[in-house]
């Protein structure tokens, strides 16, 4: 890690000095950049050139590089990376016999470039949601940390959070905000803001916004799900918002072992429908999807749908696995929830 | 610009559990231009420093629809002694090198993992290299560092911890996991082609009885990662297998034209026009 460490940031400040801003971290082309291989940047940026749409393997077949020691394989997948995005405007000069050259960029991004260098920074801070489980024993927790690189090296910067909480019809219950600094977290508990409902199960939503303080980097604030149940935990990342339509997910009909859910959170503050199909693609022919069930979706609201099949058909197509469709017309995340029967261990994924 | 393969991807294979392997194949042929051409997909197993099967399907597509009659769905079937776990590595090219594809990023799916017995769990699948994430970090700190800030050991409640570290490459990697309070986990090597699965309750002291923080992991190079949640005292019943989240390297802030342009784009994607 340490001569990684160092070969890139002494990289950067080779770059500083250069008037091409295309070049981007790139190191000079005489820097030895596989020792095994006795490969400097110019020759590999050469192969690069000549690859057209190989892929990074045939790159390093070619090269003979990183297959040695190994040790400079992430230089390399970043330089690879790099120069196939943004190969650097000298490269068709020094790579002479290739026909590449750096493509120039089309007059609006030569505007947006522009416009982008002279306007002031503002905080990107888009809403994340998560959904919310309630039950016996059940716990849903959120998590945003603002953790140092390695806990040592500050790179981020203070957040303001704010967390809303809306409970499945869409009401809003609870709202908060909350300054985390760096090298500090907030963890708390959403679902005793729910009220429960006549189910074994009951759902909400939470709508998560950070904005950092002074412009920094992302670290590690990306906040996050945690469902504590009696038996075990599971955690998911929180979502951005997704568009209208088809969300698909393949799971296996098991009943014995499991239960599965989906969750359904409508992103609009439109009233909308969620219709939900299976099963989709199994290979043998004789079996229709259909529609199973319609999920009505109040403004802001979230659903939960259990996935069953009927008798005859479940007894048809056995564990093999399937696909289920949701389709939504506005806006709408939709996860799966998977669980043991008792409904003490669950999972939760996204789409 | 036009790719004749797509970043291949891994999947891991924890002990005690089969995997089923189920491609949205339409996103294969969605991504194929014209949606016509012929793509060898590969599938290969590696466990301790070894391949163990190798399987390869070709698939045909005719404008945007499969023809072939090659099985979609490639399913692991547990075989690993207790404790050994292996890695499952996908990839597609199309034959004879031909630039068929539009984009070369991963195709994202997810993998079931399923044993009588025990409710399933779903996990997607990493980058083998090229990871956008990981290169933006690369090029802000110049070091590679995962993290996950939801992890929870609790004796009392059975709640335990791993990760599971995939060395796809050549060289072993030798890699820690850091955490701010209570120490670390130093000197964890993953051989060439191996798969380690690393349990977090050795971070509690005797006397602890449970903690629940963030862990970052740096290594002498890249490595897959991927957290798992299962049963302190049986950690071959799982409850979660969720990817890492790498320490990012991506900016807070952006110009504010850059910043509008974005919102204009969220906007546009929420109502189905992009």
């Amino acid at each position: 890690m340490t001569s990684t460490s160092v070969s890139l940031k002494k990289s950067k400040r080779i770059v500083t000095g250069l008037a091409d801003d295309t070049t981007g971290d790139m190191p000079p082309p005489d820097k030895i950049i596989c020792a095994c291989a006795d490969l400097n940047f110019a020759r590999f940026e050469q192969a690069v050139a000549k690859l057209q749409n190989q892929s990074f393997e045939t790159l390093l077949k070619q090269t003979d590089s990183g297959n040695t020691c190994t040790a400079c394989l992430l230089d390399l997948e970043y330089y690879f990376v790099a120069l196939r995005t943004q190969p650097r405007k000298q490269a068709a000069t020094k790579v002479g016999e290739s026909t590449v050259s750096a493509p120039s960029l089309p007059l609006k991004q030569h505007i947006y470039k522009w416009l982008d260098a002279i306007t002031p920074p503002v905080a990107w801070a888009p809403p994340n949601r998560v959904p919310l489980l309630m039950g016996r024993g059940i716990e849903t927790w959120l998590t945003v940390t603002n953790h140092d690189l390695l806990f040592q090296d500050r790179k981020s910067a203070p957040l303001m959070t704010s967390v809303h909480v809306r409970r499945s019809d869409g009401k809003r219950l609870w709202r908060g905000k909350f300054e985390i600094a760096q090298g500090k977290e907030l963890k708390i508990r959403l679902d005793q803001h729910l009220q429960p409902g006549s189910n074994d199960l009951t759902v909400g939503s939470a709508c998560v916004s950070s904005k950092a303080m002074h412009p920094a980097m992302r670290g590690t604030m990306r906040p996050q799900l945690e469902i504590l149940a009696p038996a075990g935990t599971c955690a998911l990342h929180a979502q951005g918002d997704a568009g209208p339509g088809d969300t698909w997910f393949t799971i296996q009909n098991r009943p014995d072992d499991q239960r599965v859910f989906l969750i359904l959170m409508n992103n609009t503050s439109s009233a909308q429908t969620a219709t939900i199909s299976y099963p989709h693609e199994i290979p043998t022919n004789n079996v229709e999807p259909g529609d199973k069930g319609q999920v009505a979706l109040p403004p802001r609201g979230t659903g939960l749908y259990e996935i069953n099949l009927p008798e005859a058909l479940s007894e048809r197509i056995m564990s093999r696995p399937f696909a289920v469709r949701t389709r939504t017309q506005g806006a709408c995340r939709v996860f799966l929830v998977c669980a043991t029967p008792t409904l003490d261990r669950f999972s939760i994924d996204h789409r | 610009m036009t790719y004749s393969y797509m970043i291949p991807s891994i999947s891991s294979l924890p002990y005690g559990y089969d995997c089923t392997v189920a491609v949205p194949l339409d996103k294969v042929a969605n991504n194929l231009v014209g949606g016509t051409g012929r793509v060898l997909q590969g599938i290969s197993v590696y466990s301790e420093g070894e391949r163990i099967t190798q399987y390869e399907e070709m698939h045909v597509f005719e404008k945007g629809r499969r023809v072939s009659e090659g099985a979609p769905t490639f399913v692991w079937q547990d075989q690993f002694a207790e404790g050994v776990s292996g890695y499952l590595e996908n990839s597609f090219r199309a034959e004879n090198e031909a630039p068929l594809f539009a984009s070369n990023t991963v195709l994202p799916f997810y993998s079931i993992y399923s044993k009588a017995g025990k409710k399933a769990f779903f996990s997607d699948n990493a980058y083998l290299y090229a990871a956008p994430p990981v290169i933006a970090q690369i090029a802000e700190y110049g070091q590679y560092v995962d993290g996950y800030p939801v992890t929870r050991i609790d004796r009392e409640c059975d709640y335990g911890e791993s990760i599971i570290f995939i060395n796809p490459y050549h060289k072993p990697i030798k890699a820690s996991i850091t955490t701010a309070e209570i120490g670390i986990i130093p000197g964890i090597r993953i051989p060439p082609l191996s798969t380690r699965m690393i349990s977090l309750e050795s971070l509690l002291e005797d006397d602890m009885r449970n903690w629940a923080g963030q862990i970052q992991i740096t290594a002498t190079n890249r490595v897959i990662t991927f957290d798992v949640k299962h049963s302190l005292r049986d950690p071959s019943l799982i409850s979660d297998h969720e990817h890492l989240d790498p320490y990012r390297g991506e900016p807070t802030h952006f110009p504010a034209t850059r910043w509008f342009r974005l919102r204009v784009g969220k906007w546009l994607m929420r109502r189905g026009l992009l």
